[in-house]
């Protein structure tokens, strides 16, 4: 039996070699998604259409038209990124059983190179959250402890990818939905930078902030996904008009010279001393490999989470009034009139977080508090900028901790709104300032993973990837697998 | 400035704004839960930053030509139509706005 751990690198080569047939990869894949279906890592998961999609990459192999190392590899797509004919969530109940008209951008692309959908994977309600808790339709476990959560909100996505059921995935970020999980479940979270990769067909949570991300459990892979989605696209008209680069190309140059710079705020109190730890050995790593390490300061990141929490909510209260039981989604019963039809269509349908964030959002927007919460948030939000900038011109990338420490167990925070955001405090600046951040396994927090951002220039997700291939080889985390051999049986 | 203290009024008003119908129950625990958020996030009122505001310079902000273009096919319609929860012929219902005359 083949190891389901094997990255999307070591897959591609079996497949080019002809040791393995994508119907081979894609019916592991959906075996060992139901057999650890315990995790709740999907929320819809494509048997037919993905061994349709695999007999058609084999066949345009054996014809010698492989489209590219990632045709016939199987991926997840997070369940806020619309597929058409296959159900689109969103993890909430006010789009059950929504059937998209449409493939997203990021989505059609990946299907355009030979990927294999396998299904749609749990997210916190609508993106909100930091723990895959608030899906309506039940938590995601995390892989390395059944009883922790995986992170969020792209919590499925990083599970499956944690897990061994896919070597890939898609997630989405607002905050930090990618590499806040892909830090606590021990695998690669990409945040590009904005605009990097098209919006369209992504469901808007904060427009300024959203961008998709990949999940994946080596380098080479994910170079290879970005390279395939990244790019222009008439469909959104934030996508940026800069040319995609080969990512794979330069992953072998090492980092000899590399300034990377340590910004103190970031190493300060509320980080736990074993996860700090953990991003020495990794800053250690790079010098090693030929990096000089850089002290900076970044005086405004620690504003970030509040301003965070003003610009991001505004934003959804008004990308989620499109919610209204008319277009699209179930609809309340017998409404009295087109009013009523909203309310309760609303009401029924969003979970508590989701309402919170609205009504939160409205207040900030609302007539003599814009100015005090929104236009001043907007104001942190470019000092946050300016201290990057300020930063970007004494070193050429930044390394902190992803988080302040290991996933949390399941509950612990929920009925904290605060805590659960502040697990998001190292990731949000990133997105504030339109920044490309990376997460890198760092190694284990009794026994549980954690990871090290490294956050770049604007669009140079190229030396990201070079100094996360850097570090794949100093510090390998092939051999960081959570035990779920047993598969289904727990709870 | 001082952060204001929303009362359960206050939540319920704003819910109605959003077109959220909340139960008593769901309006005391929102009030409490965003009077804590919103302590936190006040720290930004005191943050001596400039008075420059706005997403951060240099995010992309290309203009498109003016072109008609349907990259979704011509039977997107029909597609978006399907999706609707209740439809009649090309239209979506909804229930009535106006009074019948």
């Amino acid at each position: 039996m083949m190891d389901p751990f094997l990255d999307t690198g070591a897959l591609a080569r079996l497949l080019a070699a002809g040791e393995a047939t994508s119907r081979d990869l894609t019916r592991a894949a959906l075996h060992r998604a139901e057999a650890l279906s315990h995790l709740a890592a999907f929320l819809h998961l494509d048997p037919e259409g993905a061994m349709d999609s695999a007999a058609e990459s084999d066949r345009r192999r054996s014809r010698g038209e492989a489209r590219g190392p990632l045709d016939g590899v199987p991926v997840a797509l997070k369940d806020n990124l619309v597929t058409r004919g296959l159900p689109t969530t969103c993890a909430s109940r006010i789009l059950a059983g929504w059937i998209p008209p449409y493939d997203g951008t990021a989505v059609s692309r990946l299907k355009a190179a030979g990927a294999v959908v396998l299904g749609k994977t749990n997210l916190d309600e609508f993106a909100m959250g930091s723990s895959t808790e608030n899906s309506a339709f039940g938590p995601t476990r995390n892989p390395w402890d059944t009883g922790r959560v995986p992170g969020g909100s792209s919590g499925g996505s990083v599970a499956a990818v944690a897990a061994g059921i896919v070597p890939l995935a898609l997630g989405s970020e607002t905050g930090g939905s990618v590499r806040q999980p892909a830090a606590l479940c021990g695998v690669l979270g990409l945040k590009p930078t904005y605009g990097r990769i098209s919006r369209s067909g992504l469901v808007a949570f904060a427009s300024s902030l959203d961008q998709i991300g990949p999940i994946s459990r080596d380098v080479e892979g994910m170079a290879w996904v970005l390279g395939a989605i990244a790019g222009p696209d008439p469909l959104d008209s934030t996508s940026a008009p800069a040319a995609v680069p080969d990512y794979a190309a330069g992953l072998d140059a090492g980092v000899a010279g590399l300034r990377v710079g340590l910004p103190r705020e970031y190493f300060a109190e509320g980080l736990d001393p074993a996860t700090r730890a953990r991003v020495e050995t990794v800053a250690e790593a790079l010098r090693d490999a030929g990096a000089t390490l850089v002290d900076v300061s970044l005086p405004s990141s620690p504003l970030g989470i509040a301003a965070y929490y003003v610009i991001a909510p505004a934003e959804a209260s008004s990308n989620l009034a499109r919610f209204d039981g008319v277009r699209y989604g179930p609809r309340a019963r017998d409404p009295v009139d087109l009013e009523d039809l909203y309310v309760r269509t609303r009401s029924e349908g969003f979970g508590d977080e989701v309402k919170r964030r609205i009504v939160l959002g409205t207040f900030v927007l609302s007539a003599g508090y814009q100015e005090a919460y929104y236009l001043k948030a907007m104001a942190v939000r470019r000092a946050i900028s300016a201290d990057f900038e300020a930063a970007f011109s004494r070193v050429d990338v930044l390394l902190t901790p992803t988080t302040p420490g290991p996933a949390f167990p399941i509950g612990e925070r929920a009925g904290d709104p605060l805590a659960m955001y502040l697990s998001d405090v190292y990731t949000v600046s990133v997105n504030l300032a339109g920044l490309p951040g990376i997460s890198v396994p760092a190694g284990l927090v009794d026994g549980l993973p954690v990871g090290a951002q490294l956050i770049g220039r604007a669009f140079e997700e190229a030396t990201l990837l070079r100094v996360a291939a850097a570090l794949e080889r100093a510090m390998p985390w092939r051999d960081l697998r959570p035990d779920v051999a047993g598969g289904g049986g727990a709870a | 400035m001082t952060s204001p203290r929303l009362g359960a009024d206050d939540v319920r008003e704003i819910a109605r704004l959003a077109r959220l119908d909340l139960s008593d129950q769901e309006i005391a625990g929102f009030t409490e839960r965003l009077a804590s958020v919103l302590d936190y996030v006040s720290q930004i009122e005191r943050a001596e930053v400039g008075a420059a505001a706005g997403p951060p310079e240099g995010q992309p902000r290309p203009w498109r030509p003016d072109a008609a273009v349907n990259p979704q096919g011509f039977d997107v319609a029909d597609r978006l139509l399907a999706a609707a929860p209740a439809r009649d012929g090309d239209l979506v219902v909804v229930p009535r706005v106006l009074d019948a005359e």
